[in-house]
């Protein structure tokens, strides 16, 4: 299924979509949810996305969430409130995925220094 | 049509009354009660149906008089002089009744005269039984003249109700077979007790009407900005009618069953608190009814028929107060990156008004989600590329409109400035780009994506509605050389926003802000060139 139809799928008919992810995830098609994950602007599939992949676990879909937040730690730069709230939400989200794929607890803290630290720890892992 | 009409007017009784013979064939249910002479004595029925309450007509008006009860001449009325509407049938459903008179001394069978208007009626009841609300009661009276014992007399005017009655039911079967078991017909003796000018013959007759009844009141179908929006108290709550302000006349109908529009005249009255209210509203419709949109407010209204009010609803002109609670200058915040971010902020609230529309106990049921998409929910944010359709969850949500313009006089192409997932850099490198402009749809916030910074819950925050937002450009120092600069400016226009029936509408004026982030590149870094903030849209 192509990105743009499970986006379609998530909005007029979540639960077909989360089967869809589902699916991914009983086949443990780490490279499709990873770009999903990356790609979409629907939130929820997003969302869903990295939590497939945290329930993956393992090394790959480890490495991809640590990518993924990776590219999100970066510093709010442009935008609004709303924009920023997104930013933030992604980072968190992004922080208690890979943790679950590790299965380890949360850092407690999300200054950059923490999510930095953590994502190191997360590589070496 | 009333091809032939022909009615006798008694001054001194102050109404009208059909009485020659051959006007039945054609003159099947009363006249229009609109037209009709005003003080009709209550008849049998005790019906409001048979009680007239407009003026007398002018002698004009008038197609016979007195004298011409005696000429038994007929007068053929000019199609061109018939009242509007009326249409040429045999069932004319502006009428809610229909006398037949002249039965023999002390019998109850019918004349040669009343099968036509038997077949008639079979016709008329059968053509309003399709009506959306149709009729089931069908009140069927007999009376008599004055000769003879009063209890004779309550015998009479009964077997001249069934004679009437079995006939019709004879009638109706034969034109649709079982149709008549769709009817009550409710049969009454008046005896002699209510005796009608005109003579013996005419009080030896039999009425038939059929109820109106005011079963609701809805939005008239030319006002699609009007919308009824249920009770939170469900069933038990009144009717509520909303728009927004100034969104033209709210144009009300009353629903009537069955829906014989030229049988209301003036019986069927509205009222309003607060505000006027005119009727009719759509040409000479008395169903109808306008009030008008101009100022918010809660306005009870009620329906009377007769003088009685038979229904009562509010209308909700809806609007709110926008305040500006709290602004924030443009700053530098410290960020971890190797640049200069600059960012604004403004704080607004909004007041509901009528307030009432939050706190009364019967109220629209205007909480808990909305039920229709945002205006260009498919289109998506500037910036990051969020659809729009995420802007609002619940009924009242608190939204933006944002434009946008690009001074980038370096031509710096896109990968040396900030990352975006919107449309932002649309049209770089260029001196000057406008890549988002104000929506030309009133009620679509572009700048609205989420409502994680809004409360949009008056029902739990004192009326009120808030939203927050701090705008935030930044210039990486990788880019550009000293000197240089580079602007955008973001204009806002703030607005509350409330969902109705399938629409949304904007609630409020606009509030508008700007914040215009300017950079200058200086030590090789870049720098604040005098940023501004400010409460309006200048300098676009």
């Amino acid at each position: 299924m192509r990105l743009e139809e499970l986006e379609e799928l998530v909005e007029e008919n979540p639960s077909e979509a989360e089967a869809a992810i589902a699916e991914l995830v009983s086949t443990s098609s780490v490279g499709e949810l990873a770009e999903i994950a990356k790609s979409t602007r629907a939130q929820r599939l997003a969302g869903s996305a990295m939590e497939g992949l945290a329930d993956v676990g393992g090394p790959e879909a480890t490495g991809a969430l640590v990518e993924l937040l990776e590219q999100a730690s970066t510093p709010f730069l442009i935008g609004g409130t709303e924009q920023q709230l997104d930013h933030q939400r992604r980072q968190d989200r992004l922080v208690r995925a890979v943790a679950r794929a590790r299965n380890v607890p949360p850092p407690a803290g999300r200054s950059p220094e923490d999510i930095e630290e953590f994502i190191e720890e997360s590589r070496r892992s | 049509m009333r091809n032939r009409l022909a009615r006798s007017y008694g001054v001194d009784e102050g109404w009208g009354y059909p009485s020659r013979r051959d006007r039945r064939a054609a003159d099947l249910f009363w006249a229009s009660l609109v037209g009709e002479p005003a003080a009709r004595p209550q008849t049998s029925f005790g019906s409001a149906l048979t009680t007239g309450s407009v003026a007398p007509p002018s002698e004009a008006a008038l197609i016979h008089t007195p004298a011409d009860e005696d000429s038994g001449e007929v007068i053929d009325l000019p199609a061109e002089a018939l009242p509007a509407g009326q249409t040429a049938s045999t069932c004319d459903i502006s009428k809610t009744s229909e006398t037949l008179d002249q039965f023999a001394h002390n019998s109850s069978t019918l004349t040669a005269a009343h099968p036509p208007i038997i077949d008639a009626l079979a016709d008329c009841l059968l053509a309003l039984r399709a009506d959306p609300r149709p009729i089931r009661n069908v009140d069927i009276a007999g009376f008599t003249d004055p000769t003879g014992t009063a209890t004779f007399n309550q015998g009479l005017g009964e077997r001249r109700a069934k004679a009437v009655r079995d006939a019709l039911v004879k009638a109706l079967n034969t034109r649709s077979a079982g149709s008549a078991a769709t009817f009550n017909f409710r049969l009454r003796s008046a005896g002699a007790t209510q005796q009608i000018p005109g003579g013996n013959p005419g009080n030896r007759r039999v009425e038939v009407s059929v109820d109106i009844a005011v079963s609701d009141i809805v939005v008239h179908a030319s006002d699609t900005d009007t919308h009824e929006i249920p009770s939170n108290l469900g069933g038990a709550g009144l009717e509520h009618f909303c728009c927004v302000k100034n969104t033209g006349d709210i144009v009300l109908q009353a629903l009537i069953a069955p829906s014989i529009p030229g049988a209301i005249g003036g019986r069927l009255t509205w009222g309003a608190t607060g505000t006027a209210v005119t009727s009719p509203a759509v040409g000479t419709d008395g169903r109808t009814a306008k009030l008008s949109s101009a100022a918010a407010g809660k306005f009870p209204i009620q329906l009377n028929w007769d003088g009685a009010v038979v229904r009562r609803a509010v209308v909700w002109v809806i609007w709110s107060r926008i305040d500006v609670t709290c602004t924030r200058p443009p700053t530098t915040p410290v960020v971890a990156f190797a640049g200069l971010s600059i960012t604004a902020g403004i704080d607004h609230t909004f007041t509901v008004d009528p307030p009432a529309i939050v706190t009364d106990a019967d109220r629209p049921a205007l909480d808990g989600p909305n039920t229709a998409a945002v205006p260009g929910a498919a289109l998506t944010h500037v910036i990051s590329g969020n659809p729009l359709a995420g802007g609002a969850v619940k009924k009242w949500d608190a939204s933006r409109q944002i434009r946008m313009k690009v001074l980038n006089p370096r031509l710096y192409p896109v990968a040396q400035l900030p990352p975006v997932a919107g449309h932002l850099w649309n049209g770089q490198p260029a001196a000057t780009t406008v890549p988002e402009n104000y929506p030309a749809t009133d009620g679509q916030g572009n700048d609205d994506t989420h409502h994680c910074d809004e409360t949009n819950n008056p029902y739990e925050d004192c009326d009120r509605v808030t939203a927050l937002d701090n705008p935030r450009m930044s210039m990486a120092n990788a880019t550009g050389a000293n000197g240089d600069t580079f602007e955008t400016r973001f204009q806002f226009r703030e607005f509350l926003r409330v969902n109705l029936g399938t629409k949304w509408y904007r609630a409020s004026d606009f509030s508008l802000w700007r914040f215009h982030a300017r950079f200058l590149r200086a030590g090789g870094a870049w720098t604040n060139n005098g940023s501004a903030f400010a409460r309006d849209n200048a300098g676009f």
